[in-house]
Order: structure tokens, then C-alpha cells, then sequence
């Protein structure tokens, strides 16, 4: 169990540690000088009766042969006087012989109070005490002529010792408390002086300020050591500070981050939501209108896929730059992600306020941007949503003037929309697409279907392109061009073309199984399966698990997801070329392809876009593209084919100049696998 | 009951003039009460003349006395003692040979519970009855007296005096040097020497007065502490041719004095009264054992005998300090 209890003072543990240390020292010297003055004692005892006896044993001799037992009892009582002696008796023959007794008794005694009185052999309290005294000695007297003249006892109580060692121990006791008391009065004194005061000035000084950190160095006082602890406090403390410091620029960093949009600068879409309820709320307490202006980039997406994400940024920057020149300082500017802007202005009178601001948003944007010597061109679609009549919500405003952007976007981009009604069902359509689009997905709904690809010259069919198709349910027939964005958008793309990858492969494979020579398969690459790593596993998987030969699949990759990331590219289509795939560009002509990254390219084809064969042969500059493509293909040694090829007219001018296999509505249109099945029947037979 | 009073007293007095006679000698079987006198040389007529008093008196009070002479030896002194007190005498008796030695005889004494009388030299300590003794102090001082008066009437102002004292550690010796030079100094004579008995003869009187003379020719008058060895010091001053010119005086008696004095041989004498003492220290044993009280010092006074009073004073030194009865 834990138990709290409060830490001793300092006063306290080195009063009690000194008193302790006293007390035993004390008490070991006490019991060290009890003993020695013991021993000392008992010495002098030894010595006093040796004493007693040397010097009663001159005088004595003569005495008791003098029979001068007064004179002896003289020296005696002197002796005793001289000496802590308890009694000092003489046993004199002479005397006892002349009185007719053995012996003659004589001596000093010491009475209880410690007086000295004649010895009366008789009295049993004074043979009591000599029976109890704590030394005797005893010494015979001779005559010259060693005859014995008499005895004399010394008898030493221990009642000097007692009293001296009595003494002692009162002494030492008192010596102990009074040391003790010293030692601790001037301990505390030190203690005070020389430790808690300079701790405790240590102490206000850093109490002073209010969250404990001096601003200042604390001034080092007091002994070497609280020096030294002062001067490694004030060390932390410099520590602490500069790290503090630190810590609040990352905060600040931080919290710049947290609010701020770190390309542009500008405030990100967490301080846009809060400073657009912060607006509705103004502007419901002032009751004026506020717009919300929602901006797309158009081609933005063409830009960052073709030249990379480090132009696109540059470009997001620049662009912020000048929206940032256009708002006023009431207003808001705000990126919200990607190529998406959202201006907030607020208190305007008239909703053609908001058509005049994005009528310069439209313009400052569409003037062109120089990013690394190349002259780029953005556009931008504005939606526009007003508080309060197209939400009294930041999430209305904001879902609002987002569906006007998409509207104005459907409209042909570079233009702006106020929101309305329909269009809040124009973004519930989109979002309900996407919802179907993963549910076909997972449903496999879609169906592959098949454009034969012609060698005009020669009358052959070579191959197919692989088209998918969605015939949904209850929607029925829904466009490539409306799903095949969004399922880009939403990264679906990779899923759905590996479906109609492995259905494809599934089918030529049958075909071929059949004999109905399909020829080669062409199939879409989307860009982000060429930056999926395992791209190649994928392929080989399912090369692997549709048993078809790599020899009969032909992967058509656009010029800008090539340009992209030109270098990973390069490296995926070697690595798709070593399977045996044959690779081809689709819609040639349309990017900017780089001719030496061309050359460095394992490709054998090149498809030219439909967009330049639409107008053939009358369209003098598309002609003139087709016809360069078709020569830069023959100087590369590639194969070429040209797409969208509808009309007679057409076929003859690309047959005239060299392109000889071609793919379009003129000889068929893309069919489903049974429909191209019954056409491959029918080929063979006429073969 | 008269008749019975009157048979009483004459049987008393037979038997205290029996006993008179009987001295020195074992006394026989009797009922009357026993006392013991022990004097410290018998060789010394103050001694005997102050057992005289004792006898005497002893035996007109009904006592039979007993004397022991101890010889002037110290063990003689305590066996006297001890056998006195083992015959357990009714009283003791002593002379102590000197008061140091008195000390254990009175301790003997009080073991064995029996009364004691001092008689002179008195002692250091211990119990007693009491203590008879001449008033020396008192004899000195007027002996000292006489004698610086004569130094005066000789016109001898600035001469000395030099002494030949008894011990000094007896406490007459030192009482008759503090009277005697109490006096001089009063009246301006000077003491040059003082010198001691050890021996106590003759010759060593002689030689102390001898030196005395040698040494300071200043040196009027001679006072000897005692009387028995007078002669040493006359001798001493005849011979040196100044039997004019120094005077003597001395202390105590001796037979011869009564003639000495009147010649102006001895120009005068303190004279102690031993049969008076002797008488005295056996009244107050008497009273003691009777039951009263006798007091605890009791002094007798020195006679002081010069050429001018020596015929009035015949009879008493006769008696009392001579010793004798009849």
C-alpha cells in the first residue's frame, strides 16, 4: 500500500543526524573514560596504598617500637587525610604484648559522611564496611632484625570511585547536551547562512516570475557548491528557454500549418471553415449578404500530370499570388486542397458584387504563367453560393458554390455560376455515380467491348482494342467520358482496368483457343497503374492466371502519363518490354512528348489521335501533324495506326501517307465479345 | 546512729593509716576502693613529691593507692597502665610521660571503662576527668617579670636573656616560654637563644650555657625551664668568670634552693606546687567517683621565690613543693 508522507526538513534530518553523531560519539568517549578513569582509579588506588604503606612503613617501624601509638595514629589520620583510603589499621605486636593481648588494634576509619574516626575493632558497623570495601592491602612491618612489629591494612572503598565516575557521567552528559546544543545551534545557523537562505533567495527570485522561468540569470551566491547548483540552474534555465523558444516557434509553425496552406500561404480549409461561420454569424447579426466564391482550376490536372507536381505547385503559388491582389482585406482567401480556391467576401449589397470579383479572378488567372522558360495556361470555373439565401450554413455555402463550380465547369470552364436549386441535384448525381461505380465494380457490371483495328492496305484484321463499357442496370448505357474521370478522380480507375484487363486477356485467350486468330489485344494503361510499383506483378499475375501469351497484348500508354515521370516510366515499359509486351502511344500528338525520351522508349507503336484525324484530309495543320507523326514513326522504325477513322476520305489520306492500319467507326465499331466473335468467325471463313 | 557514724570514721582512719605505709607495695586483699597513680620516672623529685600528695591524700579519703614508676620508658608506662586497668582500679591516676602518650593510655582507659585524672604534662587528646596543672604560663610571665626588673635595676637594659627550656613539645614547656617571654618583651629585654633539654643532665646545662655565653657577650641572665640541673648552668657561669655579670633564675624547687635564693645564687625561682597538685588530682578523682563533677582543668599556681619572699613563703614551699609532711 503507498503511502504520502512528507519529506523531513533539512533543520530537522541534520539536527537529528548531528544529535545522533553527538550522542554516540559522547557516549563512546563516556564509556572510554569510564573505563580508563576505571582503571585509572583502581591504579591509584593500588598506588595509594603502595603509598600508604611506604610512608607509614618508616615511621611505624620506630613507633611501635617506641610505643608511640598516638604518634602512629598521627600519621595515620595524615595518611588518610592525604588519600582516599575507607581506613588504614594497624595490627602492633609491641602493644599488644605490652597490654598483654596478641595484638594491639589501632586505626582511621571513614564514617558514613566521610569523617575520619578512630577505629574501634569492636564496632561491627565499621567491620562492615571493611568487609565491604573494593580493595585491601595488607603489609607486615619488621624490625631490623626482621622481627614482625606489626601489620598494616589498607582498606579503599569504591565510594571515591563511584563519586568520580558519577561525576564523569554527569559531566559527559552535560558536556553532550551543551555540545550537542552548540553544534546544532550553530549547524542551524550554517544551514541557514550558508545553504536555505541562498536557496531561498534561489527560490523567490525564480517564484517571482509567474510560470518559474527567470528571464534573467539568478546571481550566484552563497558557498562553492549552491554556486555551482545556482549556476547549473541557470544553465537549465537557458536550456529551458532556448528551448522553449524553439518549442513556441514549432508551435507557431505548427499552428501556421494547422491554419495555413503551406504552398500558398494562405488560409487552408480548418481557418476558412471558421472564419466563414465566423462571417455567417456577422452577417446574420448585421443582416447583410455574403458570398462564397469556390474556384476550380481548369487543365490544372493536364499541367501537373504532363510537367510535374513541382510546375504545378509554382503555378498554385503564383496564382494564389494574384488572387491575393484581387480580394480585398475583409475578404477571405483560402485553398482548400489541390487546384481548389475559396474566396469569402463578406457585407457585399448585391450579388453582382460577387460576379465582378470573379470576373477578375477569371482574368488574373487566365493570363498565362511562365514557370522554367515555359508559358503555361490555366483556366478556372467559379461557383458562387450567397448567404443567406444558398444556405445559412458553412456546409450549405460551402456544398453549394461547389456544385455551382461543377457547373460552370460543365458549362465549358472559365466561367463562373451562381448556385442554384438543380444544381445541388447535378452534385447528387455525381455523388450517387460513384456510388454505382463501385458497386459495378464490385458487381462486375461493366462489359468489355472490342474495336477491331484494320490493315487497310491489305485488307487484314490485326487486332482489337479493348473498350469497357457500362450498361447500368437502371441507368442504362452511361458514357466512358462520364465515368471514366470520375473513376480517375476517385482512384477506382486501377480496379476497373484490371477487370477489363483480365476479361480481355480471358477472351482473346478463348479466341485464340478457338482458331479465330483475334490478332494482337490493345489495352488502355491509366496512369495511376504505371505508378503502382507492383504494376508488373499485376501483369504477370495476370498473364499467369489467364494463360495469355504476353506476345499477343499490346499496352497503349498516353504521352503525358509517359512525361509525368519519364524516367520511372521508361523503366516500368523496359521492364513490360522484357515480358514480350508490345507497347504503344496513344493518342500520339496530343501532349509534349519529349522525341529524345521517344527514342529511348521500347516501343513499336504509335497511335494517332483521333482528334487530329476528325478533320482529315481538310484540316491543313491536322494533316499536316498526321502526316509529321507518320514520318517520325518510319525515321523511328514504329509501327502506326491512326484511331477515329470514320469516313472513306479519311482512310485514303492516311493510306496515301503511309498509315496503313487503322482503327474506327469506317470499318467497325467496338463490339461485344459475341458480336466480334461472330465477326472473327466470319473473316475466317472468307479467308 | 551516731554511734554507727563515729565507728564508721575511726575504721576508716585505721584503714587510711594502714594503707599509708603500705606504698610500692602489692596492696592486700581489701574492700577499699583501688586507685593507681603512674608517674614517669620516680628519679625525678617533682614526680615523688607529687605522689607524696597523691598517697597522702588518697589515704585520708580511704583509697588504696597504688604507684607505678614507668621508669621514663614509654612501654613501662602502658604496662603499668594495662595492669592498673586490668586489676580494675576504681580510678587511674597519671603522669604521662608525655601528652602524646597520654592519648592511649586514655584510650586504654576508656576501654576499659575507668576513670582518669591528669596530673600535669596533660595530654593531646582522649577522655579524661580532669586535667591538674600549674598554671606555667601564668609563673612565667611573672617569672620573666622579676627578672627583667633586676636586668633594670642593674642598669643592664640592653643585655639578653637565653633560655634552656624543657621540650617544647610539651605544652608546660611551651606555656613557660610564651609567659616568660610575654614578660621580657614587654619590657624591652631581648631573648638571644633558646636552647632544649634532651638529655636532661647536668653537663648538657653546662654546655648549653657555655655557648650561650660564648655566643653573646651580651648576655645578662640565664632562665633554666627546670631546677634538678641547676648546676650545670652555675658551673658554667663560674666558669666563665661571670657569676657578677649573669644572673640566674630558674623554675622549680630543689631542697638546696632555700639556701641558694637567700645567697642571690639563684636570684629567684618559679616554683610549682606537686604536692598541691598531687592532693588536688585525687579530690577531684574522689568527687568524680562520688558523683560529682570536678572540673575539667583545674590550675594550680606558681609560687615565685626570690630573695624577698622566700621567708614568707617558708612553709608553704616546705609542703607543697618540697614534699615535705611533717
Amino acid at each position: 500500500m503507498k503511502t504520502n508522507t512528507t519529506p523531513l526538513s533539512l533543520y530537522v534530518t541534520l539536527g537529528l543526524t548531528i544529535l545522533l553523531t553527538v550522542m554516540i560519539i559522547m557516549l563512546s568517549h563516556a564509556t572510554y573514560t569510564y573505563i580508563i578513569t576505571k582503571q585509572n582509579i583502581i591504579q591509584d588506588m593500588k598506588k595509594t596504598s603502595a603509598l600508604n604503606i611506604r610512608s607509614l612503613e618508616k615511621g611505624l617501624s620506630y613507633l611501635i617500637r617506641a610505643y608511640a601509638i598516638n604518634e602512629y595514629d598521627k600519621l595515620v589520620q595524615i595518611e588518610m587525610e592525604r588519600h582516599h583510603n575507607l581506613a588504614i589499621i594497624i595490627d602492633d605486636y609491641y602493644m599488644g604484648k605490652a597490654i598483654g593481648k596478641e595484638v594491639y588494634i589501632s586505626g582511621k576509619i571513614r564514617d558514613i559522611q566521610g569523617n575520619i574516626v578512630d577505629y574501634n575493632p569492636d564496632d561491627k558497623a565499621q567491620n562492615l564496611r571493611l568487609k565491604h570495601c573494593y580493595y585491601t592491602d595488607q603489609y607486615t612491618i619488621f624490625s631490623s632484625n626482621k622481627k614482625p612489629l606489626g601489620t598494616i591494612h589498607i582498606y579503599i572503598s569504591d565510594d571515591f570511585m563511584q563519586t568520580a565516575l558519577h561525576k564523569i557521567i554527569l559531566n559527559t552528559t552535560i558536556n553532550a547536551l551543551i555540545l550537542s546544543l552548540l553544534l546544532i545551534i550553530s549547524l542551524f545557523i550554517s544551514i541557514h547562512f550558508f545553504i536555505l537562505k541562498p536557496l531561498a533567495d534561489m527560490m523567490s527570485i525564480i517564484h517571482k516570475h509567474n510560470n518559474g522561468l527567470p528571464l534573467y540569470p539568478i546571481p550566484a551566491k552563497g558557498p562553492k557548491e549552491i554556486a555551482a547548483l545556482t549556476n547549473t540552474i541557470n544553465n537549465m534555465i537557458q536550456a529551458i528557454t532556448r528551448s522553449r523558444n524553439t518549442l513556441e516557434k514549432q508551435a507557431k509553425v505548427l499552428q501556421h500549418q494547422a491554419y495555413y496552406d503551406a504552398l500558398t500561404g494562405l488560409t487552408n480549409r480548418h481557418l476558412f471553415f471558421d472564419r466563414l461561420v465566423h462571417g455567417i454569424e456577422q452577417s446574420k447579426r448585421n443582416q447583410v449578404q455574403m458570398a462564397l466564391l469556390f474556384i476550380d482550376l481548369d487543365n490544372f490536372k493536364e499541367i501537373n500530370d504532363s510537367l510535374g507536381h513541382s510546375v504545378g505547385d509554382k503555378v498554385l503559388k503564383v496564382i494564389a499570388e494574384r488572387l491575393s491582389k484581387v480580394i480585398r482585406k475583409e475578404d477571405t482567401l483560402a485553398r482548400l486542397g489541390g487546384d481548389e480556391f475559396t474566396i469569402l467576401i463578406s457585407n457585399i449589397n448585391q450579388a453582382q458584387h460577387a460576379s465582378i470579383l470573379a470576373n477578375k479572378v477569371i482574368e488574373v488567372i487566365s493570363q498565362s504563367i511562365v514557370i522554367d522558360n515555359q508559358r503555361l495556361h490555366v483556366g478556372s470555373s467559379i461557383g458562387i453560393s450567397l448567404y443567406p439565401n444558398d444556405g445559412e450554413s458553412a456546409q450549405d455555402l460551402l456544398k453549394n458554390a461547389d456544385a455551382a463550380m461543377y457547373k460552370a465547369k460543365h458549362e465549358g470552364k472559365n466561367n463562373y455560376q451562381y448556385y442554384n436549386a438543380t444544381m445541388t441535384a447535378l452534385a447528387l448525381e455525381r455523388v450517387t455515380m460513384e456510388t454505382h461505380l463501385r458497386t459495378a465494380i464490385q458487381n462486375e457490371d461493366f462489359i468489355v467491348y472490342y474495336q477491331p483495328q484494320i490493315n487497310a492496305k491489305y485488307k487484314q484484321h490485326i487486332g482489337m482494342e479493348a473498350l469497357v463499357r457500362w450498361i447500368h442496370p437502371t441507368m442504362g448505357f452511361i458514357s466512358p467520358a462520364k465515368f471514366i474521370p470520375l473513376a480517375e478522380s476517385t482512384g477506382l480507375i486501377i480496379e476497373l482496368d484490371q477487370y477489363i484487363m483480365k476479361t480481355a486477356m480471358q477472351q482473346i485467350v478463348r479466341w485464340h483457343e478457338q482458331g479465330l486468330q483475334p490478332g494482337h489485344l490493345s489495352l488502355n494503361l491509366a496512369i495511376k497503374q504505371l505508378q503502382q510499383k507492383n504494376f508488373i506483378y499485376i501483369i504477370k499475375k495476370l498473364l499467369t492466371e489467364t494463360h495469355c501469351q504476353p506476345q499477343w497484348v499490346e499496352l497503349e500508354i498516353t504521352e503525358s502519363q509517359i512525361m509525368t515521370h519519364p524516367e520511372d516510366a521508361i523503366k516500368m515499359l523496359i521492364n513490360l518490354s522484357q515480358l514480350g509486351i508490345k507497347l504503344s502511344i496513344d493518342d500520339f500528338g496530343t501532349g509534349y512528348s519529349s522525341l529524345s525520351y521517344l527514342k529511348k522508349l521500347p516501343i513499336h507503336k504509335l497511335k494517332i489521335d483521333q482528334s487530329f484525324v476528325r478533320d482529315l484530309p481538310f484540316n491543313e495543320e491536322d494533316a499536316a501533324i498526321t502526316k509529321a507523326v507518320i514520318a517520325l514513326a518510319k525515321s523511328l522504325k514504329l509501327q502506326i495506326i491512326a484511331e477515329g477513322v470514320e469516313t472513306k476520305e479519311q482512310k485514303t489520306f492516311l493510306l496515301q501517307n503511309g498509315c496503313h492500319n487503322i482503327q474506327g467507326y469506317y470499318y467497325s465499331k467496338p463490339l461485344s465479345a459475341k458480336d466480334l466473335e461472330d465477326y472473327l468467325l466470319q473473316r475466317v471463313k472468307i479467308s | 546512729m551516731i554511734n554507727i557514724l563515729k565507728y564508721s570514721v575511726i575504721t576508716v582512719l585505721i584503714i587510711s593509716f594502714h594503707s599509708a605505709y603500705g606504698k610500692n607495695i602489692s596492696p592486700p586483699a581489701s574492700k577499699k576502693p583501688q586507685l593507681a597513680y603512674v608517674l614517669p620516672d620516680s628519679h625525678i623529685p617533682f614526680w615523688n613529691i607529687m605522689a607524696k600528695g597523691i598517697k597522702k591524700t588518697a589515704s585520708q579519703l580511704g583509697y588504696e593507692i597504688t604507684v607505678y614508676d614507668a621508669k621514663n620508658t614509654a612501654k613501662l608506662e602502658i604496662q603499668f597502665t594495662a595492669k592498673a586497668l586490668r586489676d580494675k582500679v576504681s580510678g587511674l591516676i597519671i603522669s604521662p610521660s608525655n601528652s602524646s602518650a597520654c592519648v592511649t593510655l586514655l584510650k586504654l582507659a576508656k576501654q576499659a571503662n575507668i576513670p582518669v585524672v591528669i596530673s600535669d604534662v596533660g595530654t593531646d587528646g582522649g577522655q579524661y576527668v580532669s586535667y591538674i596543672s600549674s598554671n606555667n604560663e601564668k609563673g612565667s610571665y611573672l617569672i620573666g617579670q622579676l627578672l627583667a626588673k633586676h636586668l633594670l635595676q642593674r642598669g643592664w637594659k640592653d643585655g639578653s636573656v637565653g633560655i634552656i627550656a624543657i621540650p617544647q613539645k610539651r605544652q608546660n614547656g611551651q606555656l613557660r616560654t610564651i609567659g616568660f617571654m610575654r614578660a621580657i618583651d614587654q619590657l624591652g629585654i631581648k631573648n638571644t637563644n633558646i636552647k632544649q633539654l634532651v638529655t636532661w643532665t647536668t653537663e648538657e646545662t653546662y654546655q648549653y650555657t657555655q655557648e650561650m655565653l660564648q655566643q653573646d657577650p651580651h648576655l645578662r641572665a640565664i632562665w633554666l625551664q627546670t631546677s634538678n640541673i641547676y648546676k650545670g648552668a652555675l658551673q658554667a657561669i663560674i666558669d666563665s668568670g661571670k657569676q657578677d655579670q649573669v644572673l640566674l633564675f630558674a623554675f622549680d624547687a630543689e631542697p638546696e634552693f632555700l639556701q641558694l635564693i637567700p645567697q642571690g645564687v639563684i636570684v629567684a625561682s618559679g616554683m610549682q606546687q606537686p604536692y598541691l597538685m598531687g592532693q588536688t588530682a585525687v579530690q577531684a578523682m574522689d568527687n568524680y567517683l562520688h558523683g560529682i563533677i570536678p572540673e575539667k582543668n583545674i590550675t594550680i599556681p606558681i609560687l615565685i621565690v626570690s630573695a624577698k619572699t622566700i621567708a614568707a613563703q617558708w612553709l608553704l614551699i616546705q609542703k607543697r613543693v618540697l614534699g615535705f609532711e611533717n
